[in-house]
């Protein structure tokens, strides 16, 4: 028997997929913020017997909006695949979410309504008697607070009831789905504030506290130090706390290291296998794993933070001037903000920019702003060449670069408005979502275990093939000298123009399958890789680096190209996946490197001039 | 007199009366609430002047001023 298939629709932003999740046991992303999800996501579930295929859809304004960010929800439901759809609607805000839920009764039979946000609204002062609003409109409504999981369990047993035709089901229909546009428009509109106006009580309560807040981060004139401040100090926690796990797992791999020499010489394997295994494959994975990683662990749960509290669409806000000068879209703020987790995930939710111009402009430049694999390695070349290992100084030294990739980000934005990619700028309509109080648990949680153990296998999974092959470009000779040095002296004209070596710059195209290696690439080729355990001590680090020739301007050319390369193997396939072009494949792939080529060449020369 | 929304200062309390904009965007605009005879009230306004943020339904929603230039108020007081 095939499932019974529940599409979940709803605004954006009304905790459909924290639903979906709760339901499913899947990890969709969430956040506090409009157009997280721009992809149809699918999962099960069983109740009483009976497989349920759930549907989670891309938040929807209206089913007769023709833009294109809401095109999937609306083929979606047009498409009538759906057995049922649960209209999702913000509690706090019904009046605006019941519209949604008036036009799909007119399309659908089987029509349940959510109403989430069920304790914020109460918190706010905001009453609603689900039992008249039931009446009124001849569907079930069941109310739930899916962040803590209540009522989910009404709403599977609505599921179940629906497909048993358990449940009676009489929907109210306004029938004004054939009237004109304006007209049906307006007409939802007016029904939506009727029926709230007869099952609502609202004493708004609670919004004080977040006008106070908002009146200092929407501030013409503090929005934008808040920012930084705010990002000043996730990176101050970042570089602080990252050195325990990491001088940790130097400790444990160095000792880790010792075993598995002795396990390879009972195996009576040869020196060339040992010398592979342990200075390749073993070496390049336990950098990434213990200086690599610890960063990533814990700037992942704090920037997580910032985004369950709602923080982002604010930060869009605030830029969104600056945006508007170059002519791209408002939203690409968000996009770039989500690069900082992750560019492949931010190039796909460009898709929340409706036009065409403005999404690839976006996506083009995308890649400007690092993400969390390019962090740290500058993070700890920040630290050991910059800061002098100093907590403070090397989060502003971090978030100095991180502002001087937004300007590149913004300034790489007009060049493509003035040239490829000429046209009008479009309208731009951002909702500002309430703060939501995040949950720490399920925050810390979802970001070590889900992103960070993702990210880390990812990168353990490019690490040792990349190890493997820089044993061997360094073991095999032609001519006499090994491969490695040939690559090298290959690259090594262009990279001393721009203050690296052949060596720095072999290693990013090394690091092409993920940007995590690039470091641990770096520093195998120069055979730092002797003593694992010393890996996690700046201190040696910073001793091994500068005995290859590395200055205070090697550093800063290497993070200015880590800022400004190719994008990664992934992030590629995502531009081409949305392009749907070789030609601006290509574009995004270049582009970065020839700016990178400019950035490092004026930054070489002019910090040879001191 | 009528103003537009782009016009009136912030937190001064409005009536829309129109939108002039076309189809698409001002059924949009609907979507959030933006329609006539409703109240809405500026709240905030970013540092480069372009977007600022309104009061309408109990949300805020930023707009850009060439799209609050096409809604037409009339402030409470008057």
């Amino acid at each position: 028997m095939s499932d019974f298939v529940v599409a979940l629709a709803g605004n954006p932003n009304v905790g459909k997929s924290t639903l979906f999740n709760a339901l499913t046991g899947l990890k969709q992303h969430t956040g506090n913020w409009s157009g997280k999800t721009v992809e149809c996501a699918e999962g099960k579930f069983e109740f009483c017997g009976k497989n349920f295929r759930v549907v989670d859809l891309p938040g929807i304004y209206s089913f007769y909006s023709d833009s294109a960010e809401e095109k999937a929800a609306k083929e979606y439901i047009l498409s009538q695949r759906a057995d049922m759809v649960i209209v999702v609607a913000d509690a706090s805000c019904l009046e605006r979410n019941l519209n949604l839920c008036l036009q799909a009764m007119d399309m659908f039979d089987d029509v349940v309504l959510c109403l989430n946000f069920m304790d914020e609204a109460q918190k706010h002062g905001i009453g609603i008697d689900e039992k008249r609003l039931s009446d009124i409109l001849g569907i079930p409504v069941i109310c739930t607070s899916a962040r803590q999981g209540e009522g989910v369990d009404k709403v599977r047993e609505a599921a179940f009831d629906i497909s048993e035709n358990d449940l009676s089901i009489n929907p109210f229909k306004a029938e004004i789905m054939h009237k004109g546009e304006e007209e049906r428009s307006l007409g939802y509109m007016h029904l939506s504030e009727e029926i709230c106006r007869s099952v609502c009580v609202k004493n708004n309560k609670g919004f004080e506290f977040q006008k106070k807040i908002d009146s200092i981060i929407l501030s013409p004139k503090l929005g934008i130090p808040v920012i930084i401040l705010f990002l000043t100090i996730l990176f101050f926690i970042t570089a602080k706390l990252a050195n325990y796990p990491s001088q940790f797992l130097g400790f444990v791999f160095s000792l880790a290291g010792v075993k598995l020499s002795s396990i390879l010489d009972v195996l009576k394997v040869s020196s060339a296998v040992k010398s592979l295994v342990l200075d390749g494959i073993y070496g390049t994975t336990s950098f990434v794993v213990s200086v690599m990683l610890p960063p990533m662990a814990v700037f992942f749960p704090l920037f997580t933070f910032l985004e369950e509290c709602g923080f982002l669409p604010r930060i869009a806000f605030s830029l969104d001037g600056v945006f508007k000068k170059v002519n791209a879209n408002g939203k690409q703020a968000i996009t770039s903000m989500m690069a900082l987790g992750c560019n492949a995930a931010a190039i796909t939710n460009c898709r929340i920019i409706g036009t065409k111009r403005e999404r690839f402009i976006a996506v083009l430049t995308n890649n400007f702003i690092p993400c969390n694999g390019r962090f740290p390695l500058i993070i700890v070349l920040s630290s050991v060449f910059i800061a002098d290992g100093k907590g403070f100084l090397t989060a502003l030294a971090v978030v100095g670069f991180l502002v001087l990739s937004v300007c590149i980000m913004i300034l790489t934005s007009l060049f493509l408005s003035k040239t490829f990619l000429k046209g009008e700028v479009s309208s731009f309509v951002l909702e500002l979502p309430p703060y939501r109080r995040p949950q720490i648990k399920k925050i810390v949680v979802r970001s070590i275990l889900d992103r960070t153990v993702f990210v880390m296998g990812r990168s353990i999974t490019a690490a040792m093939p990349a190890g493997a092959l820089i044993w061997f470009l360094q073991n095999i000779s032609a001519d006499g000298t090994p491969l490695m040095l040939h690559i090298a002296h290959f690259f090594d004209a262009p990279a001393r123009i721009m203050g690296l070596d052949g060596i720095i710059l072999a290693s990013f195209f090394i690091g092409f399958p993920a940007n995590e290696t690039v470091l641990p690439v770096i520093f195998m080729c120069m055979g730092g890789m002797n003593n694992v355990g010393e890996i996690a001590d700046m201190g040696a680090f910073a001793a091994v680096l500068a005995q290859n020739g590395w200055t205070h301007i090697t550093a800063v050319c290497t993070i200015l190209f880590s800022i400004c390369h190719f994008p990664c193997a992934t992030a590629l396939a995502t531009i081409k996946k949305e392009t749907r072009s070789f030609i601006y494949t290509a574009f995004a792939f270049f582009m970065p490197v020839a700016v990178g080529f400019m950035l490092c060449t004026i930054a070489n020369f002019i910090l040879n001039l001191f | 007199m009528n103003i537009s929304l782009s016009e009136a200062g912030l937190n001064e309390r409005c009536i829309i009366e129109k939108i002039d904009a076309p189809i698409e965007e001002k059924l949009r605009l609907y979507d959030f609430g933006f329609m006539p005879e409703r109240f809405v009230m500026p709240m905030y306004a970013s540092f480069l002047k372009g977007i600022r943020a309104y009061m309408i339904k109990g949300t805020l929603i930023a707009l850009r001023q060439e799209c609050s230039d096409k809604i037409s108020v009339r402030l409470c007081d008057e």
